[in-house]
């Protein structure tokens, strides 16, 4: 059982959490007849199995029964349950479209029986969830805590289940960035979704062949640059922000070294043996070219047509996009994408290189 | 589910069962709902007491009967039967009488209503005349009234009064009439009443609490928001404040809810949570000096005063085995979101230095007296910073002149363990413990212990003694045991704890001839300022053949067992290593060890000794040269009771997280925290090992527990009034120079009484200073202080000589007259008194033959208890009000005399005389002319 545990625990760790989930993911939408039901009782079984039996576990109880934590978890099984029926829906339905038929929804009438179906069914979801609600509020009272004391404050200090992947990202990146820039761009990501991604294809229906990319993309940045760092952040990460596995006790005196650097220490002290220059640009200048590479070159260069590249690189030419999408918007969406392939790309090279920042202007609180 | 029939989307029988299913399911949880939020634990507790209550109400009613007088009841029964037949033969009368009254009633209100009336329009009338008279004003149309109108109408309103009020005299005679033949029985009546007036009232309360439907209606759940009997208790204090970080708010103690019982005393023997509070005087009820209704509870006990569970409100079990008593019973588990937990039980007096701040000695708080004690006697403040222990005189006593009294081997001894040659001694151990057994570096303790005294012997000075006699140790003997040396010390420590607290004030004499030097414990003796200026030790006003001899026999008290024992020697290796260890501080290893080979081994001890002193902090209890603005080594307690538990380092030591186990941990076992730990020796801890006792360590907890950062407003604290605080500081010093030692002082001290001299005649003891601020002139008693002379010439000890300043002899002087209540100047004597007085005044003294115990000189016949100050000294000694107080009754003020009460208090109250020829047996008169005649004894 302690064997058992421990492979938990130490599987739980960011870097090896994170590769895995990445992994199965892909694989799972490159071999889609994964998403069938046997697969959801497989999966909600493995899940349960998982929860229940874990729950005899006193320091996971400890994090799971948390009056805070509770509806988490409700919301966890629900995000499966969804990522799962939209698949699966979209699988099926890529089945009847290469069998010749229509879709599912097609064939759904326009119309619904109100009276008594709709009503009679509205009203049973009310009782059911009038009583799933005042049991659980029964059994589980509101939590409170003691009258603050600015002089004791709690360990770890936790934003909310919903900031908790921002926080979870301040570890890698310097608040500005994880705490105002990435936000923003989030939300101007998701506006900008509909000028983006222009495909009619899926309008009323579940597919998953006719939108590949799209969907990937969407459940890459969701599941995995999301939703996995919300549930590290709230369940995997106890005082001062270190990492415990599920079946760890969080002791607030395990003390775990952090010695990040630079990339301008990367370059002149390690590389050249040389100490930092004084002057700030000239300090950051590998940083700042690198960025401006990976920012204002490697989109222009991404639309470049196949034979431009080299022959193990010809998969990464976007130029089918570019020619598709229009050049704004080519820019718009492969900057957004490449923004937000930033996280993950930032993320292995700390877990790589122990990088704290690629530049770094502390004078002006300003570093990435 | 079956299929859906056509143009239906469900099965609607399929769902008709899930609608009945569930609707049930949220009929029996609407139910759970009512029934979680209306079932609390303290309802429980409520009716619980209710129940007994009825018990208690139905015994007490019973117990009223039986104390009701039964003959006197039967009496006015019988009398009350009489009289009921009585009026019942002039009923036909009464009833008359009854009749008219009414019908007299009937005219009067009618005269009532006719003058009303009457009275309403000539007010009006009176106005408009007035306004007709009057020369400026024309009265509006229709409303002038002539002079003859406005005679007639008021001779009409006159008439109608006086009818009313002639009807009003007759119905008032026959309403007498009627009262008074119903006279009797109401009388008889009220006596009955008050006959059973308690039982009456008993039965009153068991139907108001009775189990019947109303009251039970009152509780049922969803009706009990109208008037409920059984409903949360809580007093609200103002003044009291609770500091909430953020806030400080109101306090409101919910306490009661539960501790129904707690302020009334018929339940002083029931199960917990109905048993009365101990010490109703003092605390809680309505008459005591801590009501609860100003106070609260948690003021004193902590807790969460606004809670009404038991886990909720943060009780504090009182060891592992309540503990897990309350896991199982009420699901105890500590409370990691309050930081102020209840004290635990008996640890309450914690909360008393809130508003007592300033006190020295509390009455009733043992613990807290003991434990402030011991907080200022070790000498805690010494090393721990403390409000309110800044101005004290060192604990230890002054390094300066060592060489002049002791060796370097008997003081190496001592430092590697002080008990092994004092085992009352305060002064704690600091090596061999925990992190550093001599088991396992025992060389490098040794030369620790060495390098120190090293270095306090190289900055000791020799001093001068002069020529020291020889002396008779066997007369030595005697002196130390009768002139008073034992009040402040003891010679053997054998029986240490039957030893009465104060005689180890001063330093136990078991040994020191094994300590000292001749030429030191001379000097000493003779003259303790000349060592250390700021010494307690008085001046016994010893000749030098008394000092030679009490010297020659203190010096023949050894302790062979101590001068056995291995000195603590330099280990090179050792010494090496720490003086290395101190060098790395500053320098780097390389420079660091070059210094250290270019100095000499005296070098290297001295530096090390330093640099140890400085580690361990010697300097916060003793004077060393070269420390004298060194700062305390350790953490500032003053608000300590404060402190949050999670601050606190447990280490891997397993005990309950609370303040109160990590303190006792700590003083029990200092360097505890450090097992298990990877630490350089400057990391070390370092405090030292007292070897207190549980209850010490307990009574030490209760004063440091009660150091919080509470600070409450000036208004809800205790402050002294003016006598109040000159009676405090005056307590320090009584403390300081250990006045208990020999005195009984507000009731209690006396520490030489148990010496066997004085316990073998009374007589022999140190007077009872209670009342002598009221006993005796001020001026007297401070030239007595400055310079004792002799009031009770049988004594063998002697009242030191103290050599206080002006300002600790104005401190005690007033603060005696404080304690009292009295002023320090008074109208003397010189108030003329006529020859008369002053004659009658001496034939008392001869008739009561006073002079036969108040002697000036020479016993006689007379044992030392029967003796009594001589009559020469009272002019200028005592106070004439005083003397008539203690003529009236001595025993209040010293208990225990053999001065007899010659004007008691008999039975009934009243004071009787002995002597009822002289002055007409007037006791007042006879004990002031007594006390007139003292006064003037001496002319």
């Amino acid at each position: 059982m302690d064997f058992i545990k421990n492979i938990i625990n130490w599987s739980s760790g960011p870097t090896v959490l994170f590769t895995v989930v990445t992994i199965a993911l892909a694989l799972s939408l490159k071999y889609t007849q994964v998403w069938s039901k046997k697969f959801a009782y497989i999966l909600f079984g493995v899940m349960g199995v998982f929860y229940v039996s874990s729950m005899f576990d006193p320091n996971f109880f400890l994090i799971v029964a948390k009056p805070d934590n509770v509806p988490i978890t409700f919301m966890l099984f629900l995000v499966a349950f969804f990522t799962w029926f939209a698949l699966y829906q979209g699988v099926e339905n890529d089945k009847r479209v290469a069998a010749g038929e229509e879709p599912m929804e097609k064939q759904e009438q326009d119309k619904v029986w109100v009276w008594p179906d709709l009503v009679y069914v509205e009203l049973l979801c009310m009782v059911l969830l009038t009583i799933g609600l005042v049991v659980w509020s029964i059994l589980l009272p509101a939590p409170l805590e003691q009258p603050a004391n600015p002089a004791d404050s709690p360990n770890p200090s936790k934003a909310p289940w919903y900031f908790l992947g921002l926080q979870e990202m301040l570890v890698y990146f310097d608040p500005w960035l994880a705490g105002v820039v990435f936000p923003t761009l989030i939300v101007v990501g998701l506006l900008a979704i509909p000028f983006i991604d222009t495909n009619p294809k899926g309008n009323g229906y579940f597919t998953f062949k006719e939108r590949r990319t799209e969907i990937a993309i969407f459940l890459y940045g969701f599941l995995v640059l999301w939703i996995l760092l919300v549930i590290s952040g709230t369940f995997l990460r106890g005082p001062n922000w270190n990492f415990f596995g599920p079946y760890e006790y969080w002791d607030p005196h395990r003390v775990e070294p952090l010695l990040n650097v630079n990339i301008s220490d990367f370059f002149w002290v390690r590389g050249l043996g040389r100490p930092l220059p004084s002057n700030p640009i000239l300090r950051e200048f590998v940083g700042i070219g690198m960025v401006l590479f990976y920012i204002g070159v490697l989109p222009v260069v991404l639309a470049w047509p196949k034979e431009k590249f080299p022959k193990f690189l010809r998969w990464m030419s976007l130029h089918g996009y570019y020619e598709k999408m229009g050049p704004a918007r080519y820019y718009l969406g492969v900057s957004l994408f490449l923004l937000m392939m930033s996280l993950p790309i930032k993320m292995y090279m700390r877990w790589i290189w122990d990088l704290k920042y690629i530049v770094a202007f502390p004078e002006i609180f300003f570093n990435i | 589910m079956a299929k859906p029939a056509p143009g239906h989307a469900y099965d609607i029988s399929g769902l008709n069962v899930v609608f009945a299913i569930s609707s049930i399911l949220l009929f029996v949880t609407t139910i759970w709902m009512i029934w979680a939020d209306y079932s609390r634990e303290w309802k429980g507790y409520q009716r619980q007491f209710s129940q007994m209550e009825r018990e208690m109400t139905g015994r007490q009613i019973q117990e009223a009967d039986a104390a009701v007088n039964q003959r006197e009841l039967q009496r006015i029964e019988g009398d009350l039967a009489t009289a009921e037949q009585e009026l019942e033969a002039k009923q036909a009368e009464v009833a008359q009488r009854e009749d008219e009254l009414e019908a007299l009633n009937d005219q009067r209100t009618l005269a009532d209503i006719r003058e009303r009336s009457l009275k309403s329009v000539y007010d009006s009338k009176k106005f408009f005349f007035e306004e007709s008279e009057h020369e400026g004003t024309i009265a509006p149309y229709g409303k002038h009234v002539t002079a003859e109108e406005f005679e007639a109408f008021d001779n009409e309103f006159v008439a109608a009064r006086d009818e009313r009020i002639a009807i009003e005299f007759d119905r008032d005679a026959v309403e007498r009439t009627i009262r008074d033949a119903q006279a009797r029985v109401g009388e008889l009546n009220g006596e009955r009443d008050s006959l059973v007036q308690s039982a009456t009232l008993l039965r009153r309360k068991a139907s108001a609490i009775a189990q019947n439907l109303p009251n039970t209606f009152r509780n049922l759940p969803m009706v009990d928001f109208i008037d409920p009997s059984i409903e949360v208790q809580q007093v609200l204090v103002t003044n009291l404040t609770e500091d909430l970080n953020f806030a400080v708010v109101s306090r409101i103690d919910r306490c009661k809810t539960c501790h129904l019982g707690i302020d009334n005393p018929d339940y002083a023997d029931a199960e917990q949570p109905f048993r009365t509070h101990p010490n109703l005087d003092l605390y809680v009820s309505g008459e005591s000096v801590h009501p609860r209704d100003s106070f609260g509870c948690t003021s004193c006990h902590e807790g969460r005063g606004r809670a009404i569970d038991f886990v909720g409100v943060n009780h504090s079990p009182q060891n592992g085995e309540q503990e897990h008593e309350w896991v199982e019973k009420y699901g105890w588990k500590e409370d990691h979101h309050w930081d102020r937990p209840m004290y635990q039980n008996g640890m309450a007096e914690a909360g008393c230095q809130k508003c007592h701040g300033d006190q020295v000695l509390l009455p009733g708080a043992e613990r807290f007296n003991l434990g402030r004690q011991l907080y200022e006697a070790a000498g805690c403040w010494g090393c721990h910073n403390t409000v309110g222990f800044e101005d004290q005189r060192n604990v230890g006593p002054k390094l300066e002149h060592l060489v002049a009294k002791t060796t370097p081997e008997w003081a190496a001894r001592w430092l590697k363990n002080p008990k092994s040659f004092k085992q009352s001694t305060y002064m704690p151990r600091f090596w061999d413990l925990e992190n550093n057994l001599d088991a396992d570096i025992g060389a490098r303790n040794q030369t620790e212990v060495a390098a120190i005294v090293a270095y306090v012997f190289d900055k000791a000075k020799p001093l001068d003694y002069g020529v020291v006699p020889d002396g008779n140790d066997e007369r030595g003997r005697e002196l130390v045991e009768t002139i008073g040396c034992l009040g402040c010390h003891i010679t053997d420590e054998s029986n240490l704890a039957e030893v009465d607290w104060y005689r180890t004030r001063g330093a136990s004499l078991a040994g020191v001839g094994s300590k000292v030097n001749r030429e030191f414990l001379y000097n000493w003796v003779k003259d303790p300022k000349h060592y250390w200026e700021e010494t307690f030790m008085p001046d016994l006003r010893l000749t030098d053949g008394e000092a030679a001899d009490v010297t020659a026999y203190l010096m023949t008290l050894r302790n062979e067992t101590f001068e056995q024992l291995p000195v603590p020697q330099i280990d090179n290796a050792a010494l090496d290593e720490i003086a290395l260890e101190f060098l790395r501080a500053g320098l780097p290893i390389a420079q660091a060890e070059e210094r250290l080979g270019s100095m000499s081994a005296e070098e290297k001890t001295l530096y090390s000794g330093e640099g140890l002193i400085r580690r361990f902090g010697c300097f916060g209890c003793h004077e060393i040269e070269g420390f004298e603005d060194a700062q305390k080594i350790g953490v500032d307690l003053s608000t300590w009771g404060s402190k949050l538990v999670p601050r606190l380092d447990f280490g891997y030591i397993d005990i309950p997280h609370t303040r109160q186990e990590w303190f006792e941990n700590k003083i029990n076992h200092p360097r505890s925290y450090d097992r298990g730990k990877v630490k350089g020796a400057p990391e070390k801890l370092r405090m030292g090992y007292f070897g207190f006792t549980e209850d010490e360590v307990q009574a030490i907890a209760t004063k440091v527990l009660g150091q919080t950062r509470t600070s409450l407003p000036a208004e809800a604290q205790k402050n002294l009034n003016a006598n109040e605080a000159i009676g405090e500081r005056a307590r320090v010093l009584i403390h300081e120079y250990n006045c208990r030692g020999c005195h009984l002082v507000d009731g209690f001290g006396g520490g030489i009484y148990e010496t066997e001299v004085m316990t073998e005649d009374v007589g022999f003891r140190p007077p009872n200073l209670n009342t002598q601020g009221a006993r005796t002139q001020a001026s007297w008693l401070f030239d007595f202080l400055q310079d004792p002379s002799e009031v009770r010439f049988w004594l063998n000890v002697r009242m030191p000589t103290f050599h206080f300043d002006d300002e600790q002899l104005n401190t005690i002087v007033s603060g005696f007259m404080a304690m009292d209540e009295t002023h320090p100047f008074a109208i003397s004597a010189a108030v003329p008194v006529d020859a008369a007085t002053l004659h009658i005044g001496s034939q008392l003294l001869d008739r009561l033959r006073c002079e036969q115990c108040h002697l000036a000189a020479a016993a006689g016949t007379m044992s030392a208890s029967q003796l009594a100050p001589s009559f020469r000294l009272t002019g200028e000694r005592l106070r004439e009000e005083w003397l008539v107080d203690w003529m009236k009754d001595p025993q209040t003020i010293t208990p225990g005399t053999q001065m007899p009460q010659f004007w008691p208090v008999n039975d009934a109250g009243d004071r009787i005389t002995p002597l009822p020829d002289i002055l007409e047996g007037d006791p007042e008169a006879q004990m002031r002319a007594v006390a007139a005649y003292l006064m003037r004894y001496a002319e």
